[in-house]
């Protein structure tokens, strides 16, 4: 634990959180409207049927879906009019996202590489979190030839190391069975009981909040269904 | 058992098509004559060694003039190919590649001759007509679509997801091109400018009318000239042959292997909106120009350069007797091309994806192969083994047919294997355990995403073999009994200075070409929709199962 600083809460305001105040996001047929505030440590569930706008809503967060109005701040910074790539969140997408053409170190430091961390610092970042999520000797092996779980783990060592502001998981355990999203459950809680971030993830599945879920969130749809409304803890 | 039998019985015969001509020039180099010019002192001719690096020098120059317009076209176009428009787009810049080389030969020299448009407005310096730069320019710009096209495919068969996770970690356009995008481009920009390169060193017609007679000669003008114009010089034809096999050979046989291997891979492509803030009016207006720049780089330069009176001309001509017996001939030599060329690439395909994994790649490195030979090497192999059979001067279509059909075999295999070769085996299944036959499942699901490939295919192949000449050049005496074809009639119009003659019968051409595009497009329509309503009626009336 001695890289404890330099992997995790360096850098991070332990204050503030996510909140979305306001939010509108205009989808064909209907409207979502948001209002949440998720504070660090806080893991807050999004619950609703398959297309109510679960998903929408955590790309709208990340600058990658366009908002009408309202406002998204992370750690008390203004964020909505920020471009994606500036907001220093991190996204664990449903399918991973991971980038087939690059090597499986290439992937956990793609995003020091964008933020113009030199080799040699790249390295040392992610030497311990190589070590501890059981992927030594796998770094420089194409993504072929890893498990579902190894997969997995690259695509929140990936997230994790850029020391995000704020996690959204899109619906993170769907693909991993039941011994395995048990392991990635307790995974993600050691690494947000040292440091606590907030976050926020969709899910299908109710037996997973008992286990992960601090808080959920409910959506609430107007009787035809044109409203849909995320409101917060 | 006879099932089994039947396909490699087929790949035997495809590949002893393929070693026949190359039996013959084999023959032809290893077998003296008595004569004081064998092949072999042919091959050590400083001429010919001239001409073989110029045929290089000018194939790298034309790939990288149409690498530097085709690779940034390519991407900033890609964003329209993740709309509903991608077919059309496609269609646009593949277009260039059915084109025949006379049109766009002709087209050139009505935007870069002497009284060219761009000539006359001091655009193009007078001292570059019928030279090598104008050669380079048009091989440049005719090849920038392919690579456009290319690119725009591969760049927009990346997931959004993918993107959209490297913009979340922080990455900004720059580096998420450097990073992502460049890797996966790679392969896709190795082989389609390996294949610019080859059409380069291989294209005749332009070099021959654009490039104002030596020094701007290439090996295969050569070749056409040892055996057609001037004296017959066979062991000279057979040099050029064998430096153009080796000029070919190695970028070939290495861009095959890398081609197999990419096709096998599979890549998603679904066509959706890129997420964007901006507004419908902004992504419309971006759509709008990128359409206008398919449409330039696609097709417009080919009718800009058709003036009114070519039209007067040309209208004039279709009502004679000799356009009529042109067009009859040059239609059966195109469609007889086609259905030969069709039927091998069916047996092919079907060869391909019945065979198991490892006999696969075989399969499909024999059926790409042509790819890197050229009409001439072939007509001049078939000759050299056939001669008893063969006179290319007594007009003997049926070998024109056999040329155009073999070369056009890889060029359908390219554009078919990527949906033939992935079946929908889920929803074949689906379809299947909802009560839908075999038959009618694939009507239901394979032929719906066939359809549009094959139409595009065929009708882009169609128009290229209408407009072929260098394979009913090399056939023609003069004295085609029904006709003569109409490539070879524009070239004798070209060479008789009659330009507004020329381009007038080369409009009935384009007009005739792309015109197939669309019946062709229909009468699959039409089958995709006869063809399960007659298996119905039969089943209907018990004469069917």
């Amino acid at each position: 634990m001695t890289n404890r600083q330099e992997v995790g809460t360096a850098g991070r305001d332990s204050q503030g959180g996510l909140e979305v105040r306001d939010l509108r996001i205009h989808r064909e047929g209907f409207e979502i409207r948001v209002n949440l505030h998720v504070r660090p440590g806080q893991r807050v569930a999004l619950l609703g049927r398959s297309g109510c706008g679960k998903t929408t809503l955590l790309r709208a967060i990340a600058g990658l879906e366009p908002v009408h109005s309202g406002q998204v701040c992370l750690v008390g910074d203004d964020v909505t009019h920020l471009p994606t790539e500036r907001r220093n969140l991190g996204v664990v997408f449903q399918d991973l996202a991971l980038f087939p053409s690059l090597t499986v170190e290439q992937n956990l430091d793609f995003g020091l590489r964008v933020r113009g961390v030199s080799r040699k610092e790249r390295e040392l970042r992610l030497a311990p979190w190589v070590e501890r999520f059981g992927l030594k000797g796998r770094e420089k092996a194409a993504l072929g030839y890893l498990s579902g779980g190894e997969r997995q783990r690259v695509a929140l060592i990936r997230t994790w190391v850029t020391k995000p502001r704020v996690l959204l998981l899109d619906e993170p355990f769907s693909a991993l069975d039941a011994v395995l999203r048990a392991d990635f459950q307790q995974l993600l809680m050691d690494l947000l009981a040292k440091d606590p971030v907030p976050v926020l993830w969709v899910t299908h599945d109710v037996s997973d909040l008992d286990r992960f879920a601090t808080d959920q969130v409910a959506v609430r749809e107007s009787s035809d269904g044109a409203i849909r409304e995320f409101l917060g803890p | 058992m006879q099932k089994r039998n039947e396909l490699p019985f087929f790949v035997q015969l495809w590949t002893a098509i393929l070693v026949i001509p190359f039996f013959g020039l084999l023959r032809e180099g290893l077998i003296s004559h008595g004569s004081d010019r064998s092949v072999w002192i042919a091959l050590q001719d400083p001429i010919i060694h001239s001409i073989a690096r110029f045929t290089l020098f000018q194939a790298f120059l034309s790939l990288l003039v149409a690498g530097a317009v085709g690779v940034p076209l390519g991407i900033w176009i890609s964003s329209a190919f993740r709309t509903r428009f991608r077919r059309g787009f496609e269609i646009l810049l593949a277009l260039p590649m059915g084109i025949p080389g006379l049109v766009t030969a002709s087209a050139a020299v009505a935007w870069m001759g002497r009284q060219g448009w761009l000539t006359r407005m001091g655009l193009w310096p007078e001292e570059w007509v019928y030279s090598l730069y104008t050669v380079i320019a048009v091989h440049g710009f005719w090849n920038a679509s392919w690579i456009a096209l290319k690119v725009a495919q591969k760049q927009s068969s990346i997931p959004l997801e993918r993107i959209e996770a490297a913009r979340v970690l922080g990455a900004n356009r720059y580096q998420r091109f450097l990073w992502l995008d460049l890797p996966e481009l790679g392969t896709e920009l190795f082989w389609a400018s390996l294949q610019v390169f080859q059409l380069c060193a291989t294209s005749f017609v332009i070099v021959l009318l654009l490039g104002g007679g030596p020094p701007v000669e290439t090996l295969e003008t050569a070749i056409y000239s040892k055996v057609r114009l001037a004296e017959l010089d066979f062991p000279g034809a057979v040099a050029c042959v064998f430096l153009q096999l080796g000029v070919l050979a190695i970028p070939g046989i290495a861009g095959l292997f890398y081609q197999w291997r990419a096709m096998l891979r599979k890549s998603s492509s679904e066509a959706q909106w890129v997420a964007s803030s901006r507004g419908i009016s902004v992504r419309t207006a971006r759509l709008g120009l990128q359409f206008v720049s398919a449409v330039f780089l696609g097709l417009l330069p080919w009718f800009l350069a058709f003036d009114r009176q070519a039209l007067v001309k040309a209208m004039a001509w279709v009502m004679s007797k000799e356009a009529a017996d042109s067009l009859a001939l040059s239609l059966q030599l195109a469609v007889g091309s086609l259905l030969l060329s069709g039927s091998l690439t069916a047996f092919l395909l079907r060869a391909a994806r019945r065979l198991p994994g490892r006999s696969q790649p075989w399969v499909i490195f024999i059926a790409l192969f042509p790819s890197w030979v050229s009409p001439f090497i072939l007509g001049l192999g078939f000759w050299l083994v056939a001669e008893r059979w063969m006179d290319p001067f007594a007009d003997h279509w049926q070998w024109v047919i056999l040329i155009q059909a073999i070369l056009g075999v890889p060029f359908l295999f390219r554009a078919l294997w990527p949906v033939v070769g992935s079946p929908q085996l889920r929803l074949m299944d689906s379809a299947q355990a909802l009560g839908a036959s075999k038959f009618r499942a694939f009507w239901a699901v394979e032929w719906p995403r066939w359809k549009g490939v094959v139409a595009t295919a065929g009708g882009v192949y169609f128009f290229g073999a209408l407009g072929d000449l260098a394979a009913v050049s090399f056939f023609s005496g003069g004295a085609f009994e029904t006709g003569v074809p109409l490539p070879v009639l524009v070239s004798r119009m070209i060479s008789h200075y009659q330009f507004d003659e020329a381009q007038g019968v080369l409009l009935v051409l384009v007009a005739l070409g792309l015109s197939s595009l669309g019946v062709l497009s229909g009468v699959l329509t039409f089958v995709g929709w006869v063809v399960p309503q007659g298996a119905d009626y039969l089943k209907r009336r018990g004469w069917r199962r």
